[in-house]
């Protein structure tokens, strides 16, 4: 995972007043090789920020001495390139509107996944970095040209549908990490609402990928996480 | 200090009655006078003003019995206001059956605003109904997914186990906790569907364009399961509305088409216009509904009885709480035969 050991240094400032949430959540983003701190408060979050300033804020609105909203206003106005990604349990189009006017790069309603979590600080910590997403992935001898849309395994051609490809595309982008059913719905259907199951539907999708990629081979390359979703990667989890 | 209101209709009537015995011995009284001025000089007054007062006593006779017939006159009006109120003050006790007796009020207005509010009654009282019996179903059906975590939980904690058996369980865990979080993200789309707000959000949107979304990302799962999913559009139609919960309601009709289409069947989606509007359908091939749930199949956490597809029963209820967002209804067209016949029809502006 060389994507983790080279973010170890950066730190995350986790602002989360629920303990049962912040805990998880260190103990998860540790073991992707996250340094955490976490503060409860305003409070301790503004006096965190005096300090250092971390590379990623994961910000919780619902605290306890007020709106988290401030931390992200106080960080815009100091003009702190900070990505920040806010998690909230309001999650009608005002609120997350309001948020990304504030200057959030990204909205997380709750309840949400942890490698949907994971994937999007991944996301913004590369960002962060200016690093340029690779045209071509590679995954084993898997090989995936997103520009021309060609997919190739042990050299061999793979012919897939536009979703097929979409989706193993994105997994690609994910190699290595869960990819769960809510990201799928919405980062390759595109369907915002969670209140439409899509489950069967990317279920057909899956199987149809995988006797496409993996027929006469036995060795997987898209794993079933019972429970969490799908990951594609070289190794069984 | 509170009058009853009959006591108030009797006191208007009397003074009404009294004044007009007033008025009449005055008018009379001054007719008679004039009549002796000029005509009758030669008698005396009193004995000229004789009718007069032959009238008064007459009046002031009848007058008791005037004032008996007016209280019961008023007692009589006023009454179906008093029974109004008891039914209204019993519902208001939580006695929803109660309704106002129009049995023996004549047939006038004070009838026609007792049946209305009987209408009236009627709705609350179903819409009481409806709301206790969704509690009673949301909470059973959020206790199942509940009830598997639990006991998933339990058996594997009760002794050791290998790493990937706590794995699995885990995994079970999780798989119950995301039906039931599924279910939690419908009932808050359902109480955003009625919260009312949405209708500012409304763009023009292609029907067609959203017929041919849905298909598209049903069609995989339709081969898969060996149905033919045939979709028909006419083009051009545009639709005021919001494109995603549009998108929803067809998705939602796919879906329920699918779990009751068996292998070999046809799935038909379409849109096209109708009698000043347009008809969006979704057309399956599996057992249909019976007349007896053409209606119900609409509500929360609805079932048809013997007929488990799985689902908790709220893909159509949010699909027709998106219709009616949109001004228009959802119903099965053809209740009672072979192939259900879902139709959202919609009234569209005329075009100007």
């Amino acid at each position: 995972m060389s994507d983790a050991s080279t973010t170890a240094r950066s730190g995350i400032l986790l602002v989360e007043d629920d303990p049962r949430v912040s805990g998880s959540l260190v103990r998860g983003l540790g073991e992707a090789g996250y340094v955490v701190s976490v503060t409860a408060t305003l409070g301790e979050a503004h006096a965190q920020l005096d300090s250092q300033t971390p590379a990623l804020v994961i910000l919780d609105l619902g605290l306890p001495d007020g709106d988290g909203v401030q931390v992200l206003r106080r960080l815009r106005q100091e003009g702190a390139r900070v990505p920040v990604i806010i998690l909230t349990a309001r999650d009608s189009v005002v609120q997350r509107v309001a948020g990304l006017d504030e200057g959030a790069d990204d909205y997380l309603a709750k309840p949400f996944s942890f490698p949907e979590l994971l994937a999007r600080v991944r996301a913004r910590l590369r960002t962060a970095r200016q690093e340029a997403e690779a045209f071509v992935l590679q995954v084993g001898d898997l090989e995936i040209d997103r520009l021309a849309r060609r997919v190739r395994r042990g050299g061999r051609g793979i012919e897939l549908t536009a979703r097929e490809f979409d989706l193993l595309a994105y997994l690609a982008a994910n190699a290595g990490f869960p990819v769960s059913r809510d990201m799928l719905t919405r980062d390759v259907w595109h369907v915002s609402s969670r209140a439409t199951s899509m489950d069967k539907i990317i279920d057909v999708h899956m199987s149809h990928l995988r006797e496409k990629l993996e027929g006469g081979s036995d060795r997987r390359l898209i794993h079933t996480l019972r429970g969490i979703g799908f990951m594609l990667s070289e190794t069984a989890p | 200090m509170k009058i009853r209101l009959h006591y108030r209709a009797f006191i208007y009537q009397a003074i009404l009655l009294v004044a007009f015995v007033l008025v009449q011995l005055l008018f009379f009284s001054f007719i008679e006078y004039r009549d002796w001025r000029d005509n009758h000089r030669e008698e005396t007054l009193a004995e000229n003003l004789e009718e007069v007062v032959d009238v008064t006593a007459m009046n002031l006779l009848l007058l008791p019995l005037m004032l008996a017939l007016v209280w019961w006159f008023s007692r009589r009006i006023i009454n179906p206001v008093r029974r109004i109120a008891d039914t209204a003050a019993g519902i208001g006790k939580g006695r929803f059956d109660e309704r106002i007796d129009t049995r023996s009020m004549p047939d006038d207005d004070m009838r026609h605003l007792a049946e209305t509010l009987n209408a009236a009654f009627e709705h609350y009282t179903s819409a009481v109904h409806r709301l206790r019996r969704f509690s009673g179903d949301a909470s059973h059906q959020i206790r199942t997914p509940i009830a598997a975590m639990r006991a998933t939980g339990e058996v594997a904690v009760s002794r050791p186990r290998s790493a990937e058996d706590y794995r699995t369980a885990i995994g079970d865990m999780l798989a119950e906790l995301e039906r039931l979080s599924f279910m939690v993200e419908q009932l808050l789309q359902l109480s955003r569907l009625d919260a009312g707000t949405l209708r500012e959000r409304f763009r023009p949107f292609l029907a067609a364009e959203v017929v041919r979304q849905s298909a598209q990302v049903y069609a995989p799962l339709c081969e898969d399961a060996g149905i033919t999913l045939e979709c028909q559009v006419e083009p051009g139609i545009e639709v005021p509305g919001i494109e995603a919960l549009a998108c929803e309601l067809l998705n939602n009709l796919l879906d329920n088409a699918i779990r009751h289409t068996p292998r070999g069947g046809t799935i038909r989606i379409g849109v096209s216009r109708a009698d000043n509007g347009i008809r969006f359908y979704v057309h399956d091939s599996g057992e249909g509904i019976p007349t007896e749930f053409a209606e119900t199949i609409f509500e929360r956490f609805s079932q048809i009885p013997g007929s488990r597809h799985g689902g908790a029963g709220l893909g159509l209820a949010l699909a027709a709480d998106i219709a009616a967002v949109h001004g228009g209804r959802l119903a099965v067209a053809n209740p009672g035969c072979h192939g259900a016949r879902f139709e959202w029809t919609l009234p569209l502006p005329a075009k100007s």
